[in-house]
C-alpha cells in the first residue's frame, strides 16, 4: 500500500482547544496553497521511496530547516474521491522525482475533505534538519547541482 | 533508485560542521564588500522608517513602552546590562513595526524577507538587537513572525555574538509558545555545545509536545 507526502507547516494543523469535533482550522487551509486546483504530493511504497521523497523536499528549498512531513494512506484519499494523477517532480533529486503525484481537479469541497482526513488519519513526521543535510551529502552526486539554491549548495 | 540511500533517518550522524550557510557572515573573502553592503541595507531601512516616522509615531511610543517595560522586568536578571537602553529600545520598535507591516506567508527552509532585515539590523547593531530580539520573544507578540525571526537569527554564523545567540535559544527553551519553544530546539540541535547539555536535559522533562521533545533528544544525542 502506498503512501502520499506533503511538506505541511505544523502549527497550521493544530487543533485549538475550541475546535467542534469533525472540523478543521481555517489556519489549515491556507496551508494548502493550490495551482491550478491542484495541490503536490509524493506518492511512496517503500521506506526507501519514503526517504528519497523526503530528500527531494529537503533540497528543493533555499536552506536546511527541520521537514514536517504529512504522511496518508493513498486509498483514503482515494475512498474521498480525490484524483491522483502522475506528474513529475521538479527538483534538483532527479530520480525522486518520478514520485511525484499531483492531486487534481480539486473543488473547495474536496479540499475541505482532505484537511479532515489529513486531521482525523494522517500523522505528521518530523525530519531532523542536521540528519537531512548529512543525507543530502551521501546523496550529492545524485543532484542536478544546477537546480539546487545557493544555501542548500553550500552545505553540501 | 539510488542504492547507497540508507532508509533510517533517525540515525544520529556526525557533526561535521555548524549548518549556516548563506548567513555565513564570516565565510567569504567578501566579508568586507557584504558588510558594507548590509550596513547600506540597514542605513536605508532606518532613513525609510524615519520618513514613516509621522505616522508611526504614536505607535511606536506604545511599542518603545512595552519594551522598557519588558526591560524593566528582565532588569532582575540584568540581561540587557551594559547595552544603550534607548538603542535596545528603538530596535525592539523597528522589529514591531516590520512584523505589523509583514504579511508573508513563512515556510520552512525559506527565509523570509522580514528574517533578512531582522538580520540586516543585527548584523549592523550587533548586540543590542539582540537584546532587542530577546524583548521580543518576551513580549507575547506575532509568535509565528517572532519564531520566525528566532530561527534565521540563530542560524548567523558570527562569533562576534554567538554566546548571545546560544543565549537567546537557551533562554526560551520553555517558553509559552510551542513555535518558539521548536526554534529554540532546533538552534540548539544544530548549535551541538555540550555546556548546553544541562539545558537539554531539562526542556525534555518539562516538555510537553513530543515533536520538540524530539528534536531536544535529537539535539542531547549529537552534543559534541
Amino acid at each position: 500500500m502506498s503512501k502520499l507526502l506533503r511538506k505541511v507547516k505544523r502549527a497550521y494543523w493544530k487543533k485549538p482547544t475550541w475546535l467542534p469535533v469533525g472540523e478543521v482550522p481555517a489556519t489549515a487551509i491556507t496551508d494548502l496553497p493550490n495551482k491550478e486546483s491542484s495541490l503536490s504530493f509524493w506518492r511512496v511504497a517503500t521506506p526507501m521511496e519514503n526517504d528519497m521523497a523526503v530528500l527531494a523536499l529537503a533540497v528543493n528549498a533555499s536552506n536546511f530547516d527541520n521537514l514536517d512531513i504529512y504522511e496518508v494512506d493513498e486509498n483514503i484519499i482515494l475512498a474521498a474521491g480525490i484524483k491522483i494523477v502522475d506528474t513529475l517532480g521538479e527538483t534538483a533529486y532527479t530520480s525522486a522525482n518520478p514520485l511525484h503525484v499531483s492531486l487534481e481537479e480539486l473543488t473547495t469541497r474536496s479540499i475541505d475533505s482532505l484537511c479532515k482526513q489529513i486531521i482525523s488519519n494522517g500523522k505528521i513526521v518530523r525530519y531532523q534538519e542536521r540528519d537531512l543535510i548529512s543525507r543530502a551529502k551521501d546523496n550529492k552526486s545524485y543532484f542536478d547541482l544546477s537546480r539546487l539554491k545557493e544555501g542548500i549548495l553550500s552545505k553540501l | 533508485m539510488d542504492s547507497n540511500l540508507k532508509s533510517n533517518f533517525t540515525t544520529p550522524q556526525p557533526l561535521t560542521e555548524l549548518p549556516m550557510t548563506e548567513l555565513d557572515v564570516n565565510s567569504t573573502s567578501q566579508k568586507t564588500s557584504q558588510t558594507v553592503a548590509r550596513r547600506a541595507a540597514a542605513l536605508l531601512m532606518a532613513l525609510t522608517m524615519a520618513a514613516s516616522a509621522s505616522s508611526f509615531r504614536g505607535h511606536a511610543n506604545n511599542q518603545v513602552s512595552d519594551a522598557v517595560f519588558i526591560q524593566k522586568r528582565r532588569g532582575e536578571r540584568n540581561d540587557t546590562a551594559g547595552f544603550d537602553k534607548n538603542e535596545v529600545d528603538e530596535l525592539f520598535a523597528q522589529f514591531i513595526m516590520m512584523i505589523n507591516d509583514s504579511e508573508e506567508r513563512f515556510e520552512d527552509g525559506e527565509i523570509s524577507n522580514l528574517a533578512r532585515s531582522v538580520i540586516n539590523l543585527v548584523e549592523f547593531n550587533g548586540s543590542s538587537a539582540l537584546a532587542a530580539l530577546n524583548a521580543l520573544v518576551d513580549s507575547d507578540r506575532n509568535d509565528h513572525a517572532v519564531a520566525e525571526i528566532l530561527k534565521w537569527v540563530g542560524r548567523i554564523n558570527n562569533r562576534n555574538n554567538e554566546i548571545e545567540r546560544v543565549s537567546l535559544a537557551i533562554r526560551h527553551l520553555n517558553n509559552k509558545s510551542e513555535l518558539i519553544r521548536d526554534v529554540s530546539a532546533l538552534l540548539l540541535a544544530n548549535l551541538s555545545l555540550e555546556s548546553t547539555k544541562d539545558v537539554i536535559e531539562q526542556a525534555i522533562n518539562s516538555e510537553s509536545e513530543d515533536y520538540i521533545k524530539d528534536t531536544l533528544i535529537y539535539a542531547l544525542k549529537n552534543l559534541s
